[in-house]
């Protein structure tokens, strides 16, 4: 009798006249109890080890709230400390930022907005005609039934041969969908759509900055600002700002899943990612399901 | 008279704003990951706090958090916790005291505060954590497995999905039940294989 038949018998799902057959195999058979008995008690586990897994998983997503309020308390300080240097009367030339030394990536890790000084017109920090470096450098062709990136892997820092392969990696399982199904933003948020639909991170990310200012506490902005940065390839900055929605039905719960395991990935953390990949692929109904079986494939 | 209407006859009234520990409920039902996540931030500070007044170790307190929301999912599964218009937390917290107090039972003789733990009734502190280091043992054998073997054992064992309705909704590669079954099959046996290696010969 095939392997098969044990388990069909242990769900319950052979006849009677197999039932009472294999029954009588097993009364005859000790290896061949032995074995069911063991099986049974694998896919009696099964269950639980996977509702387990779940939890742990679930417990390991990145919590940005404690983070936002160390932030926020240490923006505080700065602000206060910032205050107080310039009303002991030094000259305000003073106060701006040390310009990033040699060598360094013109779009640094930002720190977050309670950090930033405060802007003009455009941060100093994004080069105003510079959305080339966002763009697409190479369309990757996924395999048939998965639609193709709106926008490829982002560039990673360095040229080493470990970046390259990264990046390939990336490029491989990489995708994102650009309006979320069924958002709209309207409003004070059109302009940053509309850039955001044209694939120009870079404007977008200052159009957000200006924005954020004048309304820290948004969870559109929140999702834009994670979508923006994850584009960006800045991995820990999206997941901060994904951590902050509130409410995430607007965006769509699976696209956030799905963002938070690319997310996890650019910061390196692949074991991670693969357990948020691992909910998602066994989720029947998820919208990134063959997404996600995708990028486990690729990174076992 | 439209008030004393809405609330006569039990029924939501179009439009209103849902439930929300029962919005919770059924996404915990379905075990997603950011409704676990919810509930976990809920409960953590008052089990850390719980875990901490009763003596035990920080990492036991996260354990207890994993335990709390692990049997809290189960319970929801199996039908032994229904929704009670409460927030699940509540019989979340019920658990982790249960624990708490097993663990200062079989510390010291004698126990106080935390015996009158409100829910939930029918849970055996002490079956659980007895069958706590085989299942840990199950969670060993699957990580061991690919990531095809292990998508199909969970659709099967974990999602309760029937071999046919797999098919239909193409979850997986496998167009027919018979190559589904199979390829099950051959991922159940190989992971009896690697309990076999661990030493795991009978019934554990």
């Amino acid at each position: 009798m095939e392997k098969y038949d044990i388990e069909a018998y242990l769900n319950g799902e052979l006849s009677a006249a197999e039932r009472q057959a294999f029954e009588a195999e097993l009364a005859a058979n000790p290896a061949l109890a032995k074995e069911v008995a063991l099986l049974r008690q694998l896919t009696e586990d099964l269950g639980d080890a996977m509702l387990w897994e779940r939890v742990s998983t679930a417990r390991a997503l990145p919590d940005g709230r404690a983070k936002w309020q160390w932030w926020t308390f240490a923006g505080a300080v700065l602000l206060f400390g910032g205050l107080l240097w310039y009303s002991l009367g030094l000259p305000p030339g003073k106060t701006e930022p040390p310009a990033a030394p040699a060598g360094q990536s013109a779009a640094p890790e930002l720190p977050p907005a309670e950090l930033q000084p405060i802007a003009t017109d455009t941060p100093s920090t994004v080069p105003k005609n510079a959305p080339t470096s966002d763009r697409p450098i190479a369309i990757n062709t996924p395999p048939a039934g998965l639609q193709p990136p709106l926008h490829p892997a982002p560039q990673l820092r360095g040229n080493n041969s470990a970046d390259t392969t990264r990046k390939a990696l990336l490029d491989a399982l990489w995708y994102t969908d650009y309006p979320p199904k069924g958002a709209s933003f309207t409003g004070q948020f059109a302009e940053v759509d509309a850039l955001l639909q044209q694939g120009d991170f870079s404007k977008s990310y200052a159009r957000l900055q200006l924005l954020e200012r004048k309304n820290p506490t948004n969870d559109t902005l929140f999702f834009l600002k994670g979508y923006c940065l994850l584009e960006r390839g800045k991995g820990g900055e999206a997941l901060r700002y994904f951590d902050k929605i509130e409410n995430e039905t607007p965006f769509g719960k699976e696209l956030l899943e799905w963002y938070r395991g690319l997310a996890l990935l650019l910061l390196g953390d692949d074991s991670q990612a693969k357990k948020v990949f691992s909910v998602i692929s066994i989720s029947p109904a998820h919208s990134f399901k063959q997404q996600a079986q995708r990028a486990l494939e690729i990174l076992e | 008279m439209t008030f004393f209407k809405n609330f006569t006859s039990g029924k939501q009234e179009e439009g209103a704003q849902p439930n929300p520990n029962r919005a919770l409920f059924d996404q915990l039902s379905r075990a997603e990951a950011p409704a676990i996540r919810a509930l976990s931030d809920k409960i953590t500070p008052d089990i850390r706090r719980e875990a901490k007044r009763a003596g035990l170790r920080p990492q036991d307190a996260e354990e207890l958090v994993s335990d709390a929301l692990f049997i809290t999912l189960k319970s929801i599964r199996n039908g032994k916790f229904q929704f009670q218009d409460y927030h699940p937390a509540a019989y979340a917290m019920g658990v982790a005291r249960k624990l708490i107090s097993n663990h200062l039972r079989t510390r010291k003789p004698q126990t106080e505060g935390l015996e009158n733990v409100a829910a939930p009734s029918d849970f055996n502190p002490e079956n659980y954590l007895k069958n706590k280091e085989r299942k840990a043992i199950v969670r060993q054998l699957l990580d061991q497995l690919g990531s095809t073997c292990r998508q199909l054992l969970a659709l099967k064992y974990f999602e309760q999905l029937k071999d046919q309705e797999i098919i239909d909704q193409q979850l997986t590669g496998f167009t027919t039940t018979g190559s589904l079954k199979s390829k099950r099959s051959q991922c159940l046996k190989k992971m009896a294989e690697q309990a076999r290696l661990a030493g795991i010969t009978e019934v554990f």
